[in-house]
This record gives structure tokens, C-alpha cells and sequence, in this order.
């Protein structure tokens, strides 16, 4: 019998939701495709630096280190400032590039601090295993080369969709591992941790587990999946352990034994570890994803479109609420005004066009853009865009007639203001 | 061969991965989405993770 963290009584399983569930590779490309939701990861990252250490350029990989992407995480939860020598001095480990790239610096266990103590069971001090422990390393890493290899082989299509969002991983040595199979917290989004392994099927598993989760915390960054609501929402409460997750935890694992259920139909029982999750996937996604469909009013578009397009539902038609509220900000603008960017907004653009948004308030405050609303903003970044202007424009900018480029510009400049991303002058 | 890392390595996937559109069920569009979205994700970060343990033996 195995068991999750954050658990708790008395759910039961109709089973009913997940009985023939589209793939979800294909269904997450629908959201966005990997590289798409990976640029737009590293663009809000970015700007991030950008607020905190104006001109500051960093790589892409360096944008993509879990230690990195940790202490921006920090100083956008209003934990200290990003210091960008600092950034670099953290990201400078050693690591081994076997198809991902594995932990082998012998100062791992100091490099990695942060995640091997947020994931440490109670009373345990997890050290990863690295090239100073020789021939034993050495064969770990060709045990997660050959798993790598395996989960390629036998899902190739979820394997590239959710790799993309797994940056590096580390392998626990055994005695110090207390227990964790695998691991990854969405503080130190990117890495993911795992028990030193006995055989490739271990890997594979794991790697579908974990990186479904590192999926999961990008697709929240980037697209409509949960607000602060989610806080205050029921919590779940499992069959199978009686384990309490919150809204949060529970679309988690949803998402990820969704994604093992999945994994489990293109492998060979034969090859399982004796921890295996998969000839239980299916069943607890279902009853996880039931009581999710109970509850999808606490979720936002994304994530209840996710939900219902991977239990093979049909979704609501519309989401009246957002229609409502597009309506409600346009009638607030004024056809005479002005309209500027304030001084202290600054955006980065995805190569998607979509931008992201940030104003350093008390705290940074982010926001991501649709097209329309993201070209506005560049319209009126350099001087303030009368509205006649912008009108003329978005006419031939979105190749629309006069009242839709109305309607639409309307719109987002309401958005855009009541947001105080734009400021409007008469 | 030990990569220096102050760079992760490259992303390797191709463009566009698993970019292979589905048949939805029936009226399940995409949703519709706001023109501007508060990412309100950082503004707490539990300081947990997602951790699968073996059962106590």
C-alpha cells in the first residue's frame, strides 16, 4: 500500500468521469503546446528580473534553473529581492546531461537546499547522490538514462509534453531518502526528485508523475487555472488514505494520476516497481476528477475546460461571467479620452504575442494579456493614444468592421483600466 | 562528461510537441477567456511540495 502527503475519509468513487479520457498531450497543446507554454514561462520570469533589477538580461536556461526559478518565486511572494550575481552564482552546478539533465555537482546538497529540505518527510535529511560517490552515481544516472529512453519509447508524445517542463532532477541517496519515492514542490518549480532508483520503469513512472505536477505549476503561471479563491474552497478528502488536499492539491493530483492512467495504458504491467501508482491511476483520478466536476465552480476557464475536455464532458457553452464583465468595464470608456501607459508598468511579450504584465506595488503585481488588450498597450507605451487613433488602428491592425473594432478596443481598454495598466485623460 | 551548469541545458524538444489536435466531445470549445488575468500564484508559496512516499512497512 502506498500513500501521498496532505491526505484524510470517505469519498465514493463512481468512476464514472475518466472512463475514455482524450489524450492529454494533445489536450494540453490545445491550451498551448510545450514550447509555447515554456517561452511564456521564461517571459514572465523575466519580467519578474526585469521589476526587481531593471536591465537585466538572463538566458533562457538560466531562466529555466529550479534554484533560479525558486528565488524569483521568493521575491514575487514578497520574500526579499532578486539579487542577479546572486542568481548566477546559485545556477553555477555541475550536472550530467543524460536526456535530462541529473544533479551530479558534488556541492549538490548545499546548491540544492531549498527543495531536498521542503520535500524532506518529518525528521529526515534527504542528500543527493553526485558524482563523489562514484560507480554508485554512476549507475544511477544509466538507470534514469535507460528510464528517460523508456518513457520516450513507450509515450512519446507525453514524454516530450511534459520533459519540457522538467529541468533538471536529482536522485536521493537510498539511506537518506526516508521513504520519498519522488517529489517536486511548486516552490522550486523544474526540479524533480526521486529515491535512487533499481530499475528504468521507476524512472519512467516517476517522471510522468513529477512532471505532470511541473506542467501543472506552469500551466497556473501563464493561463487561467486558479486565483486566490482556491484558498477558501472545500477541501477533498480521498478513498483511499482519508489524506485532506486543498482545491490546489487536489486538481494536482487529479492532473497527475490523470496522466499516469494514461502512461499505465502504454506499459507493461511486467516492468512495474513494486511502488508502482499506475493500476490505480485510472480509478483515483476518476474519483478525484468527480469530485472536481462537483466543484469546478472554484476553478477557473482553463482549468475547468482541462477538466471536462480530459473526462470527455462537454463544457459549458460560454463562460457568461467574463462576457458580462468585458461588457461592463467597455461601457466605462470614454470615445473622447486619452489613454497611457503610467511609468512604473513594464511588459515583456512571448513570442506567442501574448504579454505579461508587471507593476511593482507593495508587492509585484503580474497579469498576462490577451492579443487585443497586449496591442493596445503597445499602442500606447511611446504617447497617449486618443481613442480615434487607437479606433483607426485596431481597424486595420485586426482587419475587422468599425463597431467590432469598437466593441473590442472598448474592451480591452477596460480591462487594461480598471486593472490600472492604462491611465485615461480627457 | 559533466556539463558546466550555470546554464541548464537546452531545451530539447521540438517545436510545437504533442501539437497533434484532438476531436473534443461535442460543444467543448476552447473557454473563454478574460482580455486581462491577475496571476495571483505567487502570492503564496506553500512551503510544501507534491511528495509520494512508500507506506511505513
Amino acid at each position: 500500500m502506498v500513500k501521498r502527503r496532505l491526505h484524510a475519509a470517505g469519498y465514493v468513487n463512481t468512476g464514472s468521469s475518466m472512463l475514455s479520457s482524450p489524450s492529454a498531450p494533445a489536450l494540453h497543446a490545445r491550451l498551448a503546446p510545450a514550447d509555447v507554454l515554456v517561452d511564456e514561462r521564461r517571459a514572465l520570469y523575466r519580467l519578474a528580473v526585469e521589476l526587481f533589477a531593471p536591465g537585466t538580461e538572463m538566458s533562457d536556461n538560466l531562466l529555466d534553473h529550479p534554484i533560479v526559478r525558486y528565488e524569483i518565486g521568493r521575491a514575487l511572494a514578497g520574500h526579499g529581492g532578486v539579487d542577479p550575481e546572486a542568481l548566477r552564482e546559485v545556477a553555477a552546478m555541475g550536472v550530467r546531461d543524460v536526456g535530462i539533465a541529473v544533479a551530479s555537482d558534488p556541492a549538490a546538497a548545499e546548491q540544492l537546499e531549498a527543495p531536498l529540505r521542503i520535500i524532506a518527510p518529518p525528521g529526515q535529511a534527504p542528500r543527493p547522490l553526485t558524482e563523489a560517490d562514484g560507480e554508485r552515481f554512476e549507475t544511477a544516472v544509466r538507470i534514469v538514462a535507460d528510464g528517460v529512453d523508456l518513457f520516450r519509447r513507450l509515450a512519446p508524445a507525453m514524454a516530450g509534453d511534459l520533459l519540457a517542463h522538467v529541468s533538471m532532477l536529482a536522485v536521493l541517496r537510498a539511506e537518506t531518502s526516508g521513504g520519498v519515492v519522488s517529489a517536486s514542490s511548486r516552490y522550486v518549480p523544474g526540479i524533480v526528485l526521486i529515491d535512487e532508483p533499481v530499475g528504468p520503469m521507476e524512472v519512467a513512472e516517476a517522471l510522468v508523475h513529477e512532471g505532470a505536477h511541473e506542467k501543472f505549476f506552469d500551466l497556473a503561471i501563464t493561463r487561467e487555472f486558479l486565483d486566490t479563491h482556491a484558498e477558501d474552497a472545500e477541501y477533498f478528502e480521498n478513498s483511499w488514505s482519508h489524506a485532506r488536499w486543498p482545491l490546489e492539491q487536489t486538481f494536482a493530483a487529479w492532473h497527475a494520476y490523470t496522466c499516469l492512467g494514461q502512461f499505465f495504458l502504454l506499459s507493461e504491467p511486467a516492468q512495474l516497481g513494486p511502488h508502482s501508482l499506475l493500476p490505480k491511476a485510472r480509478e483515483r483520478a476518476a474519483e478525484i476528477g468527480d469530485w472536481l466536476l462537483a466543484h469546478e465552480h472554484d476553478l477557473l476557464p482553463d482549468a475547468r475546460w482541462l477538466l471536462r475536455a480530459l473526462a470527455g464532458q462537454v463544457a459549458e457553452a460560454a463562460d457568461g461571467v467574463s462576457t458580462v464583465d468585458a461588457s461592463l468595464l467597455a461601457a466605462g470608456i470614454r470615445e473622447d479620452g486619452n489613454f497611457r501607459v503610467p511609468p512604473d508598468v513594464t511588459y515583456r511579450l512571448a513570442k506567442s504575442g501574448r504579454a505579461v504584465v508587471g507593476r511593482m506595488e507593495e508587492r509585484p503585481e503580474i497579469f498576462w494579456l490577451d492579443s487585443d488588450a497586449g496591442w493596445v498597450l503597445n499602442e500606447c507605451r511611446q504617447a497617449p493614444g486618443p481613442f480615434g487613433l487607437l479606433l483607426g488602428n485596431a481597424t486595420e491592425q485586426w482587419r475587422v468592421d468599425l463597431p467590432e473594432a469598437r466593441r473590442r478596443l472598448a474592451a480591452a481598454l477596460g480591462s487594461l483600466h480598471v486593472f490600472s495598466i492604462i491611465e485615461a485623460s480627457e | 562528461m559533466t556539463t558546466s551548469n550555470w546554464v541548464v541545458r537546452q531545451q530539447l524538444f521540438p517545436p510545437a510537441v504533442g501539437a497533434r489536435l484532438p476531436r473534443l466531445p461535442p460543444g467543448a470549445g476552447m473557454p473563454e477567456r478574460r482580455s486581462v488575468v491577475p496571476i495571483e500564484w505567487f502570492r503564496r508559496m506553500p512551503n510544501g511540495g507534491t511528495v509520494y512516499l512508500r507506506s511505513p512497512r
